[in-house]
């Protein structure tokens, strides 16, 4: 288990399951994204060189839009894919009501930067198809997962 | 009737950090056919591989353009018939060499006692530099996320007794053995759930000659 700690909040994250059930959707996944000069989560707007007073707030918000634009996005065309997706998708949820227990008002302060690099990517998704927006941001989910590993 | 694929089978081949791309020709593909070969950081534009320019082999280095392991990477191949056609554009699955990287095996230095062997490991060293412009192994990339191990599997035809043991450090000693004894195995790294390939050895203990004086 991955721990997080926001301020006297911790949240623990299943690493291990939520790369494994990723590793067997990827090259499927990634396969479908046709616009590979685009890259969502780049690396200029990472979570773990996010100012810690911001960073909870930016994984809250990477959390939300994970959890609204993209699982839910994907329909898979085979079952096999859709039980991966949801699986991770209750994953995310199950974080996520975790960090809404930890009064987020006061653990995840969402400051100027915070809201800069959330809008920075959701104006990139925003700017393609919805579809192909969504596949593109499950096939980044290692980077998200990388950044995740990168917190301390 | 639909012409077999001039190109097939784009793919990276990376072992211990050095990233080739290769490819096969078609069946029909005629002999003089060339290849250009272009690359990309996934999410940037794709830049024309300089040495990979109307080649002929099926195979092209690109440890060079591809050596930030913690970047995603894609490639391309399309081939060129003289007189005739080109080829669209076959793309690789986006390439990472942190995962993707396969570890080779490592080379092992023994040394045996009367009951006991030490082994010492040397890690595959990568094409990557560190400070001071030193060559890297594949520890000193996987050491920062504390995911390397070493595991040993020993067996003993003589005692038929096999033992399995996976160590942090690559310096340790498997003691208890008996004197005089030819002990075989593996010795593999393992690595972000991944394993490297086994290194093969084969070691007699010395035999305890103290009762003889």
């Amino acid at each position: 288990l991955k721990q997080l700690h926001f301020g006297h909040c911790v949240v623990s994250m299943d690493m291990y399951e939520i790369r494994k059930g990723f590793g067997e959707i990827k090259e499927m996944t990634q396969a479908q994204d046709q616009y590979t000069s685009i890259r969502l989560l780049h690396r200029s707007y990472s979570l773990q060189d996010t100012k810690t007073e911001d960073r909870c707030c930016f994984f809250h918000y990477l959390l939300k839009f994970y959890l609204a634009n993209v699982f839910n996005q994907c329909q898979a065309n085979s079952n096999f894919h859709q039980r991966r997706v949801s699986r991770i998708a209750n994953n995310f949820l199950s974080i996520k009501k975790e960090l809404t227990l930890c009064d987020t008002v006061t653990t995840c302060p969402c400051g100027k930067e915070a809201i800069h690099r959330y809008e920075q990517i959701l104006s990139r998704f925003e700017r393609m198809e919805s579809h192909s927006a969504a596949l593109k941001a499950l096939g980044e989910l290692d980077i998200l997962l990388d950044w995740i590993d990168k917190t301390e | 009737a639909e012409r077999s694929p001039l190109i097939q089978q784009v793919t990276f081949q990376s072992i211990n950090f050095e990233n080739i791309l290769t490819w096969e020709h078609g069946k029909e593909t005629s002999p003089s056919t060339i290849y250009d070969v272009q690359y990309k950081t996934y999410g940037a534009t794709w830049q024309n591989k300089s040495e990979c320019q109307n080649i002929t082999q099926l195979f092209c280095n690109l440890t060079r353009e591809t050596e930030n392991y913690t970047e995603r990477y894609y490639a391309r191949v399309r081939a060129i018939v003289p007189n005739c056609c080109v080829s669209n554009w076959i793309v690789t699955p986006r390439f990472y060499p942190k995962e993707d990287t396969v570890v080779g095996d490592p080379e092992v230095k023994y040394i045996p006692s009367i009951r006991s062997i030490k082994f010492i490991i040397q890690p595959p060293y990568t094409p990557l530099r560190g400070e001071a412009n030193r060559t890297l192994t594949v520890e000193d990339i996987f050491r920062g996320h504390d995911v390397i191990r070493y595991q040993i599997i020993i067996f003993c035809q003589k005692t038929l007794q096999k033992w399995k043991k996976t160590e942090k450090n690559k310096e340790f000693e498997i003691s208890e053995l008996d004197p005089d004894t030819e002990y075989n195995g593996t010795i593999h790294i393992k690595y972000l759930e991944k394993i490297s390939k086994p290194h093969l050895f084969r070691v007699r203990t010395l035999p305890d000659n103290r009762w003889l004086t």
